[in-house]
């Protein structure tokens, strides 16, 4: 373990991941840790591989060499349903959400909860219990939605975000992966979404936050972990690392 | 207690009222031109208000209805079915060969056994175009193109362009009027719009046919198995032409090979469009589908009675098809896209400005 982390144990390990498309090696040898109840920053420029490692870790991509552990134990991720399993929610930058359902499907889908018509009859969508679990949800992460059972599409870009990132939060029982979830958001929105992943830290989640922005990093990450030409170049310790250095790092001018 | 919160956004607050004016107007639409039509045709065709003419209207439609449901399922999962009309001929033939030709009787189980027959060939083409489409990754208008030409020439090849009489035991299902007012289509029609309704709104299934039209990528990323689902959407699309099939073939009884003509097809999707049914996918409701059949069919036989000459009828569905096409867009789009638009565009400049900064 690299000098200056936090000394408990990671609660997923991607070690010495390899990943290669055809000729093109996009991630070689990787390591990398995630705590429980701590933000880890994925920086690094256009094509270093934060994506392809995402990818790995959500079950998206399967790695040529290398090992994922969760809990200390090795996992193979066949599929994002294997990954899904584990308790390991991502969250897509555009493709997160079906805007023309409203807030409690997009919450549930894929984990709907039924109940029978009759004994033994034909099970039908239980609207009642999913609304009341979509409201526990959202008012547990802070998040305030007009109403819930309005499509996704008449809610603004954040609101949108918002319930794409509870949907991680509530279904995730170990890691919660951003791919640059404030990319498309303005000012005010991106604040809300950064509180928000803090919120999700502190229920003692492991999250993975991929971004281009590294005053966002620092703002919310604890430790961060930063990519160049598909190799890691530096893991730090937000608190103990400056934007240079990490700018640094990124563009190669610090080895 | 609404203390405005951390993400509260000036224009979702009235999201839900929005969504309720914007229902609220497509129906009132949907029934202004119902009530429209009903007016014209009223006073200037002789016996609109007629029991003859209600019969008519709602054995005609009913058949639209059956087969604008299965479209009204593609649809909205932004797909188009173009071969429910065919689908809806071959079944038929299929149907009533057997009982013509290859049943050893032609009792009353032997018809169960054609009715299934019917309903089944509907629904294994309609999975053919559900495979096609999604493990092929054919887009389905080429898909379905492709089965309508494949369907129609089956069933010239089937019956030699000939119609089959088909005997008496089949007519029931086709041909009785229930308290003088309803005939058997009608009840038909009616259960299978119970049905999809239930479908699309009480059932993951339904949730899943509005994700995928919503948008397929995220719906799979999601954890829907969208390839199954949309090879089961296509499937029943099939299987309600199939209904549909045995409903024409029984009323008539006689296996004709122009039973599955554009006519049909046309009618249908018309019916899907003038209710309200986005070509965009995942938006619409069954009550639109509903509407539009009303339209279409009362539009239909009220200019027959009107002394229209039948061919003018196609010309006027299509214009109707384009010009409520047009008007959704008008209503939808117009306002919405372009507030999104410069709102993203707004997002994207400050995203510009933040990423040189």
């Amino acid at each position: 373990m690299s000098p200056g982390l936090a000394l408990t144990d990671p609660v997923v390990v991607a070690e010495r991941v390899s990943k290669a498309f055809g000729a093109v090696q996009a991630l070689q040898s990787v390591t990398m840790n995630l705590y429980a109840g701590q933000v880890t920053a994925l920086v690094g420029d256009n094509g270093a591989g934060k994506t392809t490692l995402v990818k790995v870790l959500a079950g998206a991509h399967s790695c040529d060499e290398g090992a994922l552990l969760l809990h200390g134990r090795p996992v193979t991720l066949r599929s994002p349903s294997d990954a899904r399993s584990l308790g390991i929610e991502t969250i897509y930058q555009d493709l997160a959400i079906a805007p023309d359902l409203d807030v409690v499907s997009n919450l549930y889908l894929c984990r709907e909860i039924t109940r029978r018509l009759w004994p033994r009859g034909p099970r039908v969508l239980d609207r009642s219990k999913m609304a009341d679990g979509a409201e526990t949800a959202l008012r547990d992460l802070e998040i305030n939605i007009p109403s819930l059972k309005v499509p996704m599409r008449y809610l603004s870009g954040g609101q949108r975000q918002a319930v794409a990132v509870a949907r991680g939060a509530m279904w995730a029982r170990t890691v919660v992966m951003l791919d640059e979830p404030t990319a498309a958001l303005g000012v005010t929105e991106r604040q809300h979404v950064l509180d928000l992943i803090l919120r999700v830290k502190r229920r003692g989640l492991a999250v993975l936050l991929v971004s281009h922005s590294l005053p966002e990093v620092f703002e919310v990450a604890d430790n961060i972990v930063v990519l160049r030409h598909s190799r890691k170049v530096a893991e730090l310790r937000s608190a103990a690392t400056t934007m240079d250095e990490v700018v640094g790092f990124m563009t190669g001018s610090k080895q | 207690m609404t203390v405005p919160g951390p993400t509260a956004h000036p224009s979702a607050v009235s999201a839900r009222r929005l969504r309720l004016t914007e229902d609220a107007s497509t129906l009132l639409w949907q029934l202004a031109a119902v009530a429209v039509l009903f007016t014209v045709f009223g006073v200037l065709g002789t016996n609109f208000w007629s029991r003859g003419n209600w019969l008519n209207t709602a054995t005609f439609g009913s058949t639209i209805l059956i087969l604008a449901l299965g479209e009204t399922l593609v649809i909205l999962t932004a797909g188009i079915d173009l071969s429910i009309a065919a689908l809806m001929g071959l079944s038929g033939v299929v149907a009533g060969l057997y009982l013509a030709r290859w049943a050893p009787s032609s009792d009353s189980v032997q018809v169960a056994v054609t009715v299934a027959i019917g309903i089944a060939t509907g629904a294994a083409t309609g999975f053919l175009n559900g495979f096609i489409v999604t493990v092929l990754d054919i887009t389905p208008f080429i898909a379905t193109l492709g089965m309508l030409g494949a369907a129609t020439g089956i069933v010239l090849v089937l019956t030699n362009g000939i119609s089959v009489t088909v005997p008496d035991s089949l007519a029931p299902i086709g041909n009785s009027v229930w308290f003088g007012w309803i005939p058997v289509q009608v009840a038909a029609a009616v259960g299978c719009a119970i049905g999809v309704y239930c479908l699309l709104h009480y059932t993951t299934f339904g949730m899943y046919t509005y994700a995928i039209g919503s948008d397929a990528e995220a719906a799979r990323r999601m954890g829907i198995k969208t390839t199954r689902h949309l090879i089961k959407v296509y499937a029943l699309a099939g299987a309600l032409a199939g209904v549909a099939g045995v409903l024409t073939v029984a009323q008539f009884t006689v296996a004709s090979p122009n039973f599955g003509g554009e006519n049909a097809l046309l009618n249908a999707i018309a019916a899907c469009v003038i209710g309200g049914i986005s070509l965009f996918g995942g938006r619409g409701k069954v009550s639109g589908t509903v509407i539009g059949t009303v339209v279409v069919a009362s539009a239909v036989t009220g200019l027959v009675l009107m002394g229209v000459t039948s061919y003018w009828q196609t010309v006027f569905i299509g214009i109707v098809i384009v010009v409520s096409v047009y008007l959704q867009r008008l209503q939808q789009s117009q306002v919405w896209k372009l507030r999104f638009q410069l709102a993203r565009v707004g997002s994207e400049l400050r995203r510009a400005r933040h990423v040189s900064s």
